[in-house]
Parts: structure tokens; sequence; C-alpha cells
């Protein structure tokens, strides 16, 4: 008897444990969004004469309203709603084509091997760990001679070409577990590169195209870097601007105004993962046919 | 009339290394040709080439005397089956079998004919809304076929299409595929490495080892008369005896001997015409048929004999058991009724069937034919 209820009771009470671990270290991380977002709801002297971690005397929406329409950014002062069509713009094209490439780029480089497949692979990785800075200048040089300085197409172009070295190994590894008789089968039934890409290859990729999305979403909306070094004047992303809005003091620093320009510029992505990143984790783990 | 040839075909995948030497082969119209061999000896290489999914380094391929050597695949009118069966995993069973057709741009109503009618013909019809994940491995293995049938090519390719079923359901779908090459007629190359599957479905076999075939022809011929020790060892399960003897001369003719631990010696006479030499080492090629429970009606026959022999083992199968002896130092396996049973480490007398004994030269593996009989005197 005594023991069957220590027997029960020991994992219950490990249980506890772990939970209560695990709530301190979530609560632990989430502190930082509770002030951002709390203050994003102060008025100045709400936050002046407050605590960090209180609620808002009265809740305003005063900050937000500033932030989306007529915060100064350097010299003009209309916001960062001008910059978050920006982002979306440059954005949208980019995570499509970097995907759409390295669906492609995958498909030849498993399924349809040739002489030198795997040192090109080889070289494409490598591009993944080449750190953005080593590439700025050259990257500059290249587009002044395209003559996309300065324009969202060359931050889309830049984007892409950096994208596609994470797109590939994604895309290359999923169809790396595609059997190859697959491919053959659909060869003799008279299928061709493209046909096949579309009509069997792609149909296939849905977990891992929603693992490139996210990822090529997030990393590109949230790049900060190429942002400044590429584009100037009205063609700035979002964190280009944020980073302005928040440096551009006259007078009294307005924590309300930066902090709820912040969640703006990462609302799209936490959308994202609150809405596709049961599809991240799954898309990771998951192989190309359910066995 | 689909006739399919193979001349002087060789393949090798990177310099030096030779996949494929010299492959000949005429698969005649309604043919089933089966290949085997051990795994790695090339014969989804084959496969693969005669499909055109696998360049041809030397040699041409024929498909009604027309060069199809280098022939895109889709041109070739060729279909196969695979061993993973390579469904689309995206398509219901109709998609499947309507992807050729649709590619090919047949008209919709003929495609859905089509479809129905084969689906039928491998009694699929119930399962075509199912997607390749809801079926049962011997479902997904008719859908294959059917997809290759649907097209109505010229030739037939199916690389090991049954070894990922279940023995039970092996046996049934072999005699299906057996009973669908009667009733459709249609010419197929057929790989397998179950020597059973060959010996059933073949209307010739070849057996090839190393990139090289060993030897062409019906099942009886390679089972009968292998060339060489490794196609006698391939095929036949149990396998074919191998017992080192000594080619003897007395005035009587040439023999050679067999004896057991137990000192029962037999003498076996040497077939004439047979090119051999007094002293020369051959192998004795016997059947484990060839030694069986002593049957007195056949004793009266030329060429078997009886003798005791030392039982080691007994490996009891249901219909024989299988024996185990040991003569001139070598194991040997016999196939004897249970009635007589044999029983480990006790004698047991036997008889000695052999006719349908063989003669291999032990360097070269060959197996030494008997020249032009001479007449009878
Ligand atoms: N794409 C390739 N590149 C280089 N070598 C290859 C390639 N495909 C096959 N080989 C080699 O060719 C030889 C024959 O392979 P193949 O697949 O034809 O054998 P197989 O007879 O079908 O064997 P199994 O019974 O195991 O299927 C093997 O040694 C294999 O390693
Ligand atoms: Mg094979």
């Amino acid at each position: 008897m005594r023991n069957a209820a220590l027997l029960s009771w020991q994992p219950r009470l490990g249980r506890l444990f772990i939970y209560a671990t695990l709530i301190a270290v979530a609560a632990l991380y989430l502190i930082p969004l509770w002030v951002v977002l709390l203050t994003s709801f102060k008025t100045s002297a709400d936050i002046r004469s407050g605590n960090l971690l209180s609620l808002p005397d009265v809740w305003v929406l005063e900050g937000w309203i500033k932030a989306w329409g007529t915060a100064c950014t350097g010299v003009s002062c209309d916001g960062i709603r001008g910059y978050f069509v920006n982002s979306t713009v440059m954005v949208l094209p980019a995570v499509a084509l970097s995907t759409l490439l390295g669906a492609l780029n995958g498909y030849v480089l498993s399924l349809w091997r040739f002489k030198g497949s795997e040192l090109l692979f080889g070289l494409l990785l490598f591009g993944c760990f080449i750190p953005f800075q080593v590439i700025l200048l050259p990257m500059a040089q290249t587009l002044g001679w395209l003559g996309l300085a300065n324009s969202t197409a060359g931050l889309v172009l830049v984007h892409v070409i950096y994208g596609l070295c994470f797109t590939t190994l994604f895309y290359r590894n999923f169809y790396q577990a595609l059997p190859q008789e697959i491919i053959k089968a659909a060869r003799l039934d008279g299928a061709g590169f493209f046909t096949i890409f579309w009509r069997i290859v792609l149909p296939l990729s849905g977990p891992i195209t929603m693992v490139t999305l996210i990822w090529q979403f997030t990393a590109i909306w949230n790049d900060f870097l190429f942002g400044v070094v590429f584009s100037a004047g009205d063609n700035q992303p979002m964190t280009v601007a944020l980073n302005n809005l928040v440096n551009t003091t006259a007078g009294v620093k307005e924590y309300n105004v930066d902090m709820a320009a912040a969640v703006l510029a990462a609302l799209p992505t936490l959308l994202v993962y609150a809405v596709a990143g049961k599809y991240f984790v799954r898309g990771l783990t998951a192989g190309a046919i359910k066995g | 009339m689909t006739s399919l040839s193979i001349c002087n075909v060789g393949k090798q995948y990177q310099k030096g290394a030779t996949t494929l030497e010299n492959i000949n082969l005429e698969i005649r119209s309604g043919e089933f040709l089966i290949l085997v061999g051990p795994s790695g000896c090339g014969k989804s290489t084959l496969m693969n080439m005669i499909a055109g999914l696998e360049s041809v380094s030397s040699g041409q391929i024929l498909l009604n005397q027309q060069d199809i050597t280098h022939a895109a695949p889709s041109q070739r009118d060729i279909a196969m089956v695979f061993q993973s069966y390579a469904l689309y995993p995206n398509m219901n069973v109709y998609d499947n079998i309507a992807f050729g057709l649709q590619i090919r741009k047949w008209p919709k109503d003929e495609i859905d004919a089509e479809v129905q009618r084969v689906a039928k013909l491998l009694q699929i019809d119930h399962l075509l809304k199912r997607k390749p994940a809801q079926l049962s491995g011997g479902q997904q293995q008719r859908v294959a076929m059917g997809r290759a049938l649907a097209r109505r090519p010229k030739v037939y390719l199916f690389d090991e299409p049954l070894s990922n079923l279940d023995a039970k359901l092996r046996v049934e779908m072999r005699t299906e595929v057996k009973k669908l090459h009667q009733r459709l007629g249609t010419t197929i190359v057929y790989v397998t490495h179950d020597q059973i599957e060959a010996m059933t479905l073949a209307d010739r076999i070849a057996v090839m080892k190393d990139g090289v075939i060993q030897q062409l022809g019906t099942p009886q011929e390679i089972y009968q008369q292998p060339n060489n020790l490794f196609v006698a060892s391939f095929i036949g399960s149990p396998a074919m005896n191998f017992i080192p003897v000594t080619v003897q001369h007395t005035a009587q003719g040439r023999f050679v001997e067999l004896k057991d631990q137990s000192g029962t010696c037999l003498q076996l006479a040497l077939p004439a015409g047979l090119a051999v030499k007094t002293d020369q080492q051959l192998v004795l090629g016997l059947r484990p048929e060839a030694f069986s429970e002593v049957q007195p009606h056949k004793l009266s026959q030329a060429q078997v004999q009886q003798g005791e022999f030392l039982v080691e083992m007994t490996e009891p199968t249901g219909p024989d058991t299988l024996t185990l002896l040991r003569i001139n130092g070598a194991e040997v396996t016999a196939r004897v009724a249970p009635q007589a049973n044999p029983q480990a480490g006790a004698k047991l007398p036997l008889m000695l069937d052999a006719s349908q004994a063989l003669f291999f030269d032990p360097v070269s593996g060959e197996r030494l034919r008997a020249l032009a009989q001479p007449a009878a005197a």
C-alpha cells in the first residue's frame, strides 16, 4: 500500500519540479516583452514616475499612434508606416524567390546528380558560413554595376543570393530522402525535368516549404545590416527606420513611442511564429514520404 | 511482334571499373526472360540501360530492329516496375496509373477507360481513390504493375518486384505475374534474387556474375547442365554438392571413388568421352536428390548403386529430410524421405543415382563435357 502510494507520488513530484522550473524560466524570458508592451501603453509622465514592471495608470494608444504615423525618423516625421510597407514589398518577393530557387537547386542537387554536383553543393553550403560583413563591399560594387544600388530590387537580390545557401540546404536534404526510383518512374512515364518538379516533387515539399518560408521571412524581415547598407532614404526597411526613430531625439526621449514601434516591427515575425510555428518543428522532423 | 536485342553492351560507371561486360541477349517476342545473380552483379544497371535511365558505354540496344541505344526513356515504349514500387506519394491510385497517359496527352475519356481496364485486370478498382500510403504492400505492388500496364508498352522490365513482400504474398503474386504474362503474352525482362522465382516464371534464365552472363538457357538446362561451378551452385536449393575426386583407372575403364568416413567406398564410372587424364583432380557435382533412401525397383537401373553412409546431421523440411554426409572430406546433402528415419551419428543405407552427375575442372570451374559419344560397340 504505502509503497504504491510512494511510487505514484515520486513521478508526480518530479513533474511538479519540472513544470515549476519551466514556468520560472519562461517568465524570465517574457519579462522584456512584458516591459515593452506595458511601456508602449503608458503616457510619458507615467513612464518617468512609475516602476518598469507596473501596469499603466491609464491605458493610452498615444505611443502607438505616434509611432505609426507621426514619429520622426531622421528628417521626415511620418512615423514608420511607410517603412512597414517598404519591408513588406521587399520581403515578399525575396522570400518567394529564394524559396523557389532553393527548391529547384535542391531538386537538381539531390535528384539529378551530375559530375561535380556534390562539390557545387559543398560550395553553396560554404555560403551559409560567410559572415554578412565580408560581402558588404563586393556586393555594393556589384549592385552599382547592375544599377540596383539603393533600390528595393537591389535589396531583394542581396537577400535572395544570401538566402539561397540556406534554402538550398533545406530542400536538398529533404529531397535526399525521396527515392530516386520515383524520378525514374516518372521519366519512364514520359515526364520531363519541370513536369516532375511541378507535378511530383513540389507537391511533396509542404513540410520543408513551411520551414523555409518561416526561416526566410524571419531572417529577411529582421535583417538590419543589409538594409542599412544597401538602401537609402525612402527605400529603407522597417528595422532601419526603427533604429532611426529610436536615435532621433528631439528633447525628451519618448519610450512609449520607441516601444510601440519596436512591437510593430516585430509583429509580423511574431505572427508568423504564432500561426505557423508548429509547422516549423513538424517540417524539420518530417520526411518527404509518410511511412 | 516485339523483340529486344542487347548486343555487346558494356557499362563503366568510372574509367577502369567495368560493371557490365559484353552482354548479349536476344529476347523474343512474348518471352519471359529472367536475370539472376548475386547482389552487385549489375542486374539493375542492365535494366536501367534498357530503360534508358542509364547511359550505355558500349554496344547497342535494339527494339524491333530499331536502335534505341541513346533514345530518351520516354521514347522507348518500355515500362518498368521497381522494387520500391516508386508510386507517386502525392497522387491517388487513379492518378498514379493515369499520369503517364496524361503526359502523353491521351484524351480524357480514353485515359479513364484505360485506368478502369487496368484496375479491373489487377483487382484494384475499389482502391482508385486511395493514396499509396493507405495501401498494403501487395496493393502497392499491384498499382505499380498497373502503372506499367496502362501504357501498353512493348517491353516490361521488372526489377525485383516481389522482394519487399512477405513470403506468402510473394508466392501469390508470383502466380499472378505468371498468369498475367500468359494472358497478355507480353515481353518481360525480370530481375530476381530468388532462384525459385526464376525457375517457376522464366522461359529462359540468364545467370550473371560480376557483370558477365555466365549462362543463358531454359530453367531445365540451367538446372541440369550448368556451364560452370558458379551457375551450378547458384541455382538449386539446397545447393548442388561438390565432391573432390581423383580420376583412377583399371582395365574396365576410368572411374572415381566416393569414400565415406565409415569406410564405405563407391566407385563411379566416368562417362565415356570425358577428356580427362588418370590422376587428374576433378570436382564431382551431384544434386541432393541424387542421394536418396534405397528404392529397390530402381537399383536395377544403370548408374544406380547403394551403400551405407554415416549421417552427420539431419534437417527435416517436411516432405524430405535433408541429411548431411561427408564424402571425400566434403559436406554432402542428401534428400531422404523421412520414412527412412535418418539419425545423426548412425549409419544409413542410401542409394546413389549418378545419371545426372556432372564433372567440373577445379581450376577454371568449367563443366567438362563428354566429347562425341563413341558408338556403342
Ligand atoms: N550510379 C553508380 N555509380 C557508380 N557505380 C554504380 C552506380 N550504380 C551502381 N553501381 C555499381 O555497379 C555495380 C552493379 O550495381 P547494380 O545495382 O546493377 O547491382 P544489382 O545486380 O542490381 O544488385 P542488387 O541485386 O543488390 O540490386 C555495383 O558494384 C554498384 O556498386
Ligand atoms: Mg538491383
